[in-house]
């Protein structure tokens, strides 16, 4: 039985900034049972997936036309899901079904830069609303603000990410110490799966360093590769893991013995 | 037809030109003072023209004295157009399109009220919160025009537009306000991240 379904950050962000049917489909699980949000995985979204919506924002302020904005996300390297979810989409409706718009190259650019505007907007607003318990066991740093526009026009939030790693000021150290045993037993059951993939790789390197000396700060982008074994491990014992990523999950939850729900969109 | 050949001529032919010159002409001089965020009230303004010929002096030609009031006005006009052609779209969902039973004939109807809502994208670049609900109604625009008028959809949007039109002061929670009676109604204001738009 279900006592709630605890979100990743997947499933979080499909309802939130998703399309009519991804909403639907994480909606209709949601609506069965009472949902469960760690500040981690809101940590995470707005780290990995707001900004990066945000500087996207932002930048149309400073060009003239969509074909440059595409030009800049493939320069700055942007997460390679987050250009092809966003920017990708856009530039494929622009280029099929949104060519009957007859937008100009400037045109598009404005019509992309007010949808991500509302995206930032409303999608964070329903991502804040989304869960009836946020809980916070990994002592994930809390209180940071919803994203908000300045005089230019330009969306800020600041998330202090220089405090990431710092064991003083991120719970994430204390809390894999505490269970190291189960973050070893994981980081064991990683190492033999055949040919893993490089995010896999980069876990099995990471976790070493989040349960390894308690008073040692660890760089930031080990939170990154640890996210999917902090949210199973994190997810209370009675709750169902509610994600599409079928892939890291099912190796991860076995070990820590956590239910999982797939979505597919 | 020769131009004018001395600056006397200038001003006359300025004081003689066509309203939407001078109109032009203000219309970016408001635009300029748009990012003076803080002009007294009371505070006037000269606007002049300079006049460079080839292989002479400049001259500086003036055009007019107008009030802060007078430009910021100027500066409204796209958004006052935009309220009156929300107008124009409310009075032909409310007085055409939902009134129409015959099928045929409300396609037809559906089928130009989407292409007028296409023709929004005219008033691109009024300000941020413009933008979004032109960015709004061009996405529904684009996946409605592919789907049989559905009268609940035209209702839901009659509602959205109603407080839009009256107002050229568009707020963040006016906009949510109308998006949220969009969504509602089952309106996709995501639909372009339906393409292939898989997170992970």
């Amino acid at each position: 039985m279900i006592d709630g379904y605890f979100l990743d950050s997947t499933a979080a962000i499909k309802f939130s900034f998703g399309c009519v049917a991804d909403r639907t489909v994480v909606g209709s699980k949601l609506s069965k049972t009472r949902v469960i949000i760690s500040a981690y995985v809101l940590f995470e979204i707005a780290r990995g997936y707001t900004r990066n919506l945000i500087l996207l924002h932002n930048k149309c302020a400073q060009l003239g036309n969509f074909s440059e904005l595409m030009k800049y996300a493939r320069v700055v390297r942007l997460k390679s899901h987050f250009q092809g979810t966003i920017l990708g989409a856009m530039e494929r409706y622009f280029e099929g079904e949104g060519a009957a718009l007859g937008l100009s190259d400037k045109e598009r650019l404005i019509h992309f830069r007010a949808f991500a505007r509302r995206l930032i907007r409303r999608g964070w607003k329903t991502l804040r609303r989304i869960a009836d318990l946020q809980v916070n066991r990994v002592g994930c740093r809390e209180g940071f603000e919803d994203p908000t526009v300045n005089l230019d026009g330009l969306f800020v939030q600041e998330l202090a990410l220089e405090l990431c790693g710092i064991h003083s000021k991120c719970g994430l150290k204390a809390y894999a110490v505490a269970h190291r045993a189960d973050l070893e037993r994981l980081r064991q059951k990683l190492k033999r799966i055949p040919d893993p993939d490089e995010e896999t790789n980069k876990r099995i390197r990471s976790l070493r360093d989040l349960y390894g000396l308690p008073i040692k700060n660890f760089p930031a982008g080990v939170c990154y590769s640890c996210g999917d074994a902090v949210i199973a491990h994190e997810c209370p014992s009675d709750s169902t893991i509610l994600t599409n990523n079928r892939k890291h999950f099912d190796p991860i939850s076995s070990v820590f013995g956590k239910a999982v729900e797939y979505f597919e969109v | 037809m020769s131009g004018p050949t001395s600056i006397i001529e200038v001003e006359d032919a300025l004081a003689r030109a066509p309203k939407f010159t001078v109109d032009a002409i203000l219309d970016s001089t408001a635009e300029a003072l748009g990012n003076e965020k803080k002009l007294a009230e009371g505070t006037n303004i000269m606007i002049t023209a300079t006049i460079t010929r080839k292989g002479q002096s400049s001259g500086v030609v003036k055009v007019g004295d107008f009030s802060v009031g007078d430009l910021y006005a100027f500066a409204e006009g796209p958004a006052v157009n935009l309220g009156k052609e929300i107008s124009r779209l409310i009075d032909t969902i409310e007085l055409k399109l939902l009134r129409e039973n015959e099928p045929i004939a409300r396609e037809l109807l559906n089928v130009q009220f989407w292409t007028d809502v296409l023709m929004l994208k005219g008033f691109f670049g009024i300000g941020a919160v413009h933008d979004e609900f032109v960015s709004v109604m061009l996405t529904i625009a684009k996946t409605e025009s592919a789907l049989p008028c559905d009268a609940n959809k035209m209702d839901a949007l009659l509602k959205a537009l109603a407080p839009l039109a009256n107002t050229f002061v568009y707020t963040d929670d006016l906009i949510d306000e109308m998006e949220d009676v969009l969504e509602e109604a089952g309106f996709d204001l995501n639909a372009p991240l339906a393409i292939n738009g898989n997170i992970k």
